[in-house]
């Protein structure tokens, strides 16, 4: 009787379930944002919110959920459901912030100070990801329309004014590339293949390092466990696997959980890994042991149109909500798996 | 055992069941899935409902006049076994999405209580327990990742209220559901496998269909 009515309440919550964590709307969140990218910046403590369509760079503080949105990129004014428009991906060097825009074509510097654009060069295809290589001094920009990786040597800033961004060259990625991660300390860039595989690339020499099986059917998110060099990929389907590359890409550790994700997020301190999924219309949380052991900690409803996580360095995990036009911030209530076996 | 032995016992089966009419239903439906299979997947993720197809057949456990049948109370028992391709949440094209089916299979133990006729409602009970193995695919391109589970029913039940069709024929709503419990786990997927299952969990279905059946003189 007992697991009937525990059966009878989940069939309710299951259609009636509203999202959990607090709603912070972006700017211009009406009739929709294409969220991808979701990014952290810890010197600037701003979770980094590129709005596809809505033409703003949000920048959301973790604690009070204000939101300044840096205008200027490309506009559309119906929202399709997808992330194809506007601004969709950034990430954060040396003071600047770098965006891509779908629409445009283009790679633009960000001064978050002034708050506005400040320079601007094109890409040779539709963007998907932009990440920087310290190592280098570059820029990486995944195109999947292109089967390429384009990338631009970054000049220094001089008395503030916008470093230089020049294409240098680009790494053909046959079958890809989808999602780009970057191992600073070991020098390595990492991306998927659409289906099955990843591969690693040497920053330096731009060579492949080598592709491995990383279980999914179809590859989505990466990220990076810094301390080992271990690379984790989401799959669409709702695995998640934990690559070793110093083994030749060995899988430590899978595990198949909810189902629809995409862009996911990595809580360095606590271990945690967030996923969120649109099919499974939820947000999961997994520990990573220090052995490379992965365990569902729990998971929270999320929006069923959500396929992109974050995490702040608070506590908390962020998950997109398109049709909502803005984030959810989740305070994680999970033991940090640190000090996990 | 003889041949000669086996066509003895066979020929003696309805006297040892004391049955005098089977019941084989055929039924199809919907079956909206509830719970989680495991710690990490809930029932609804993969699958946004099944198309079962389900055969059931059943023994009066009592003998029973033919012109008393709708207007007594009876008993029967039987088995059920339940093929339900389910429909994918994940997929692209129209291709990936018919390879990415999934699929669960049931074989049970049935009881069935038949009440007497009210109206022109001929009402009936269902109640049963066994096995099932659930999967669910993704198919993208040529690569393929399966979760699949099993466990036993706990439960199995519906209500079935039916019309005649004619003398020997039954046709009825189904609204039932089941609850199980997933005792073991696999996945296979490109260049990884996975078994043991992470955190036991209670699913089951919500069950919305039609039956047509049969009732034969044994």
């Amino acid at each position: 009787m007992k697991t009937a009515a525990v059966l009878g309440a989940a069939a309710v919550l299951a259609c009636c379930a509203s999202p959990d964590g607090d709603a912070i709307a972006m700017i211009h969140s009406s009739p929709g944002i294409g969220f991808d990218d979701l990014r952290w910046s810890p010197s600037l403590g701003r979770v980094l919110v590129p709005g596809g369509r809505s033409g703003v760079l949000d920048l959301v503080t973790p604690d009070t959920g204000e939101v300044v949105g840096i205008e200027g990129f490309a506009t559309t004014g119906d929202y399709s459901g997808g992330h194809d428009d506007g601004p969709t991906s950034v990430d954060e060097a040396e003071g600047f912030l770098y965006v891509t825009d779908r629409t445009t074509t283009t790679l633009a510097v960000v001064d978050p100070a002034k708050q506005a654009i400040v320079g601007n060069v094109p890409l040779a295809t539709t963007p998907d990801y932009v990440r920087w290589v310290a190592t280098t001094r570059e820029l990486w920009v995944s195109e999947p329309s292109g089967a390429q990786i384009e990338i631009f040597s970054v000049g220094t800033s001089v008395a503030g004014a916008p470093p230089a961004l020049r294409s240098v060259a680009t790494i053909p990625v046959e079958n890809g590339p989808e999602s780009l991660v970057i191992d600073p300390v070991r020098g390595r860039a990492y991306t998927h293949h659409w289906q099955s595989s990843t591969v690693g690339i040497d920053v330096r020499t731009r060579a492949l390092l080598g592709t491995w099986p990383n279980g999914c059917a179809a590859s989505r998110g990466i990220e990076l466990e810094p301390e080992h060099g271990w690379v984790l990929a989401a799959c669409n389907e709702g695995t998640l696997t934990v690559l070793d590359p110093e083994q030749g890409g060995r899988v430590l550790s899978v595990l198949a959980a909810g189902a629809g994700f995409d862009v996911m997020g990595y809580a360095r301190s606590t271990r945690h890994v967030y996923l969120a999924g649109g099919a499974c219309a939820c947000l999961t949380v997994v520990g990573l042991a220090p052995t490379g052991t992965l365990s569902v900690l729990g998971r929270f409803d999320a929006p069923s149109d959500t396929h992109c996580a974050v995490a702040d360095d608070r506590g908390h995990a962020w998950v997109c909500a398109p049709s909502e036009g803005g984030v959810r911030r989740v305070s994680d209530p999970f033991p940090s798996w640190a000090g996990s076996p | 055992m003889s041949a000669r032995a086996l066509a003895f016992v066979l020929v003696s089966l309805p006297a040892v069941a004391h049955a005098d009419l089977v019941d084989v239903g055929l039924r199809t439906g919907y079956a909206r899935p509830v719970g989680a299979f495991d710690l990490g997947t809930h029932a609804s993720d993969g699958s946004f409902g099944a198309i079962p197809f389900a055969l059931d057949a059943t023994f009066g456990l009592q003998p029973i006049e033919r012109a008393r049948v709708d207007t007594s109370w009876r008993a029967a028992a039987g088995v059920f076994v339940a093929y339900a391709p389910t429909i994918p949440t994940l997929c692209t094209s129209a291709p990936e999405c018919i390879s990415s089916i999934g699929s669960d299979v049931e074989l049970g133990m049935l009881a069935r209580v038949h009440a007497p006729r009210m109206a022109f409602v001929l009402p009936e009970a269902e109640i049963g327990a066994g096995w099932s193995w659930s999967s669910r695919s993704l198919v993208d391109r040529d690569a393929v990742s399966t979760r699949s589970w099993n466990g036993p029913v706990l439960l199995r039940g519906a209500l079935v209220p039916s019309i005649r069709l004619g003398v020997h024929t039954r046709f009825g709503l189904v609204v039932g559901g089941s609850i199980a419990r997933s005792t073991s786990f696999s996945l296979e997927a490109p260049g990884v496998t996975r078994h043991g299952i992470d955190g036991a969990r209670v699913h089951g279905t919500l069950d919305f269909g039609l039956r047509f059946a049969v009732d034969l003189d044994w």
